[in-house]
């Protein structure tokens, strides 16, 4: 039989969904990311898993190099890659915010003028939500020490992911808004979810009932990996 | 901008590349294409279908009919001299639409027309989503008969397989059963258009959260669910009519797909098709059985089409139609990614014909004689070595060098030197071409 191959996130995410799709018995091999090897064959379950940036994991599904991946939603729509959403994994859970410094008289997205400069590594989420929300922002993009921009003037806020909300307040930031909650996702190809339907079900039934199994046995077993993963952000991930 | 105000550097740069989301074929990559195309447009014409061709650009109006393509769609639009707004089509079923609303009216009885032409979105190039590619397609126009669903599927499936692809599906659904269903359920407009739009994206994630938002009864929800999980071979209709409960809509639906499903047995397509009850197209047009492809090691459809019975109204013609387009380049990719046969028909002999000063008369004369039996006959335009010119010849994959020269006594002397596999047989053809030369080998 030909192998399903996975894309997975390389970074935090990996261990809990790596222990996830193990205790769901999609795939039992070695996988970490210790060696310099990228993909890892597992020829008793058929599985095949390719270590990717996380970032990239919608671009090998989009392209068919894998017909599965896991990636956080944040990712998926900031990619904006067509591919299949097939289950919440309910790990890497975390949400969208707006924040402004501590000092702001800001207290609701309302309140930023059409003038205000917003700092994000999501510009195209960022960019949506204000043009929904009928404010004319300007989005500067950075790619990483986000606290940064509105203590040096280069923004009034920042659209940002954060999970307990810790990091914001010790820099001094207050959240105004929530854009939009996030958590990872097993995503198909377009074509593989067609083609490869059963082997599909298979693994996203296994690992329906397997996250259905953690809900049931409350904090026991399983849901150590959840939580673990609760705690590390995705978006502080590359 | 004005051409002076760029720098003259990025002008220099400028003038060796294309706009994005374009390209160029050279002869070899051509071929493959061309070769796709003609193995198509054989196909169509073995079924009755007649070519036709619109113009590249229409009106923009013309090309946004309610439906259709609309003003957010990424159409390329830019006013003309007259000051009309006008665009590059996107896509070949509305402007046959207006065509054949306006001229063909009295020959749809029913019409059944093919076409392979260019089509223009303004999508960001990325996987298999060019800014210009090429469509190859059919409509038949004038029929509500379920047997032309049937034939625009089969006439697909015998496209594919004419163009020597083994491992690809189609997938086969019907707009009714999922409208039906909604209606029954007593959905409104606004809350279908979230459950199409995340049945479309296959985002089972969103699909659930919104189904939870409805706060239907628990079997409501369940019904709604499960067009995410209504796929397989033609069985899957049993399931569909349970879901599709009392709604009329819905079961006609069920009951034209195993008329089609039928059909397609008897066409013996029945191997390559799946029943997808819940299969969604982006365009509004479509009415009734709605279809698209896919191939191995390609990770985006290759084809797709479908019944669309109003569109044509738009243009002042009530008549229901249903087709079908074939994205070129998508096939070639599925063909380069292997899932082909290796191409069966092998062209023409191809010669090179070389002459000394002297005798063109001759040389030209036999290049006539050649090309009137159907040969492929190219002349060395430079005088060079024959060696050069064998070289060269054999790199090009040409069969066989005829060269002209003063032989013994200065007589005209006609070598031929053969390189095809099938040497005995360009020998043939050579000498009964050319009977009263004298051909030296």
């Amino acid at each position: 039989m030909e192998f399903l191959t996975f894309a997975l996130p390389k970074g935090r995410l990996l261990q809990p969904v790596v222990e996830l799709f193990r205790d769901a018995g999609v795939f039992t091999c070695e996988i970490s990311e210790d060696t310099r090897k990228l993909v890892f064959d597992d020829p008793d379950h058929g599985s095949r898993v390719l270590l990717v940036k996380a970032t990239d994991v919608p671009t090998y599904v989009q392209y068919g190099s894998a017909d599965l991946g896991v990636s956080g939603k944040d990712v998926i729509d900031e990619s904006r890659k067509d591919v299949c959403e097939l289950l919440d994994l309910r790990i890497g859970r975390c949400r969208f915010i707006v924040a402004v410094p501590e000092t702001s008289h800001v207290s609701s997205v309302q309140e930023l003028s059409c003038n205000s400069r917003i700092a994000t590594k999501y510009p195209w989420i960022a960019e949506n939500y204000f043009r929904s929300m009928g404010i004319q922002v300007e989005v500067v993009t950075l790619s990483g020490s986000l606290e940064l921009a509105p203590a040096v003037g280069l923004a009034d806020a920042i659209v940002d992911i954060t999970e307990t909300g810790r990091t914001l307040s010790e820099n001094c930031l207050k959240i105004i808004a929530e854009v939009q909650p996030s958590s990872a996702r097993l995503i198909a190809n377009r074509v593989s979810y067609r083609s490869r339907r059963n082997d599909i079900l298979d693994v996203a039934r296994r690992l329906e009932e397997r996250l259905a199994g953690r809900i049931e046995s409350g904090r026991g077993g399983g849901e150590c990996a959840c939580e673990a993963a609760d705690r590390q952000s995705i978006a502080s991930d590359d | 901008m004005q051409a002076g105000a760029e720098k003259w550097c990025d002008l220099v740069s400028r003038r060796k590349q294309t706009p994005s989301g374009l390209r160029d074929y050279t002869p070899s990559e051509l071929a493959i294409r061309r070769r796709l195309e003609q193995r198509i447009a054989a196909v169509f014409e073995r079924w009755g279908y007649q070519e036709l061709m619109t113009p590249t650009l229409e009106f923009a109006d013309v090309l946004s009919p309610s439906g259709g393509y609309s003003d957010t769609d990424p159409m390329y639009r830019f006013s003309d001299p007259d000051g009309q707004f006008v665009a590059l089509r996107p896509e070949m079923t509305t402007p046959i639409a207006r065509l054949v609303s306006t001229r063909l009216r009295s020959e749809v009885d029913p019409g059944r027309f093919w076409y392979i032409a260019n089509v223009f979105r303004y999508a960001d190039p990325q996987v298999g989503h060019r800014r210009e590619f090429c469509q190859a397609g059919v409509e038949i126009i004038g029929t509500r008969s379920v047997l032309a669903d049937a034939e625009s599927i089969a006439l697909c499936v015998d496209c594919l397989h004419g163009c020597g692809l083994r491992d690809f599906g189609i997938d086969i659904g019907h707009m009714g059963f999922v409208n039906g269903l909604m209606s029954d359920i007593g959905l409104e407009d606004s809350e279908a258009t979230r459950v199409k739009a995340a049945l479309l994206r296959q985002d089972l994630v969103a699909l659930k959260s919104i189904v939870a938002g409805l706060r239907l009864p628990q079997s409501e929800s369940d019904r709604l669910l499960a067009l995410a999980d209504l796929r397989g071979d033609g069985s899957i209709l049993e399931r569909g009519r349970e879901i599709a409960g009392r709604s009329r809509e819905a079961l006609s639906a069920i009951a034209e797909l195993e008329s089609v499903v039928r059909h397609l047995e008897c066409y013996g397509a029945a191997d390559v098709i799946s029943v997808d009850l819940g299969l969604l197209k982006r365009l509004d047009y479509y009415t009734g059985v709605i279809f698209q492809g896919h191939a191995r090691g390609v990770g985006y459809d290759i084809c797709g089409g479908g019944r669309y019975d109003n569109l044509l109204r738009q243009f002042g013609f009530d008549c229901p139609s249903t087709g079908f387009a074939i994205g070129i380049e998508r096939v070639m990719a599925a063909v380069e990614q292997g899932g082909a046969a290796q191409p069966d028909d092998e062209g023409p002999f191809a010669c090179v014909i070389t002459f000394e000063d002297g005798h063109a008369e001759a040389a030209l004369a036999d290049a006539r004689l050649l090309r009137a039996r159907g040969f492929v006959v190219e002349i060395e335009l430079d005088g060079r070595p024959v060696e050069a010119v064998c070289a060269r010849a054999r790199r090009n994959g040409r069969s066989c060098v005829l060269s002209y020269s003063s032989g013994s006594e200065g007589r005209l002397q006609c070598q031929v030197r053969v390189f095809s596999p099938r040497a005995s047989d360009v020998k043939d053809e050579l000498r009964s071409a050319l009977s009263l030369r004298d051909l030296v080998f």
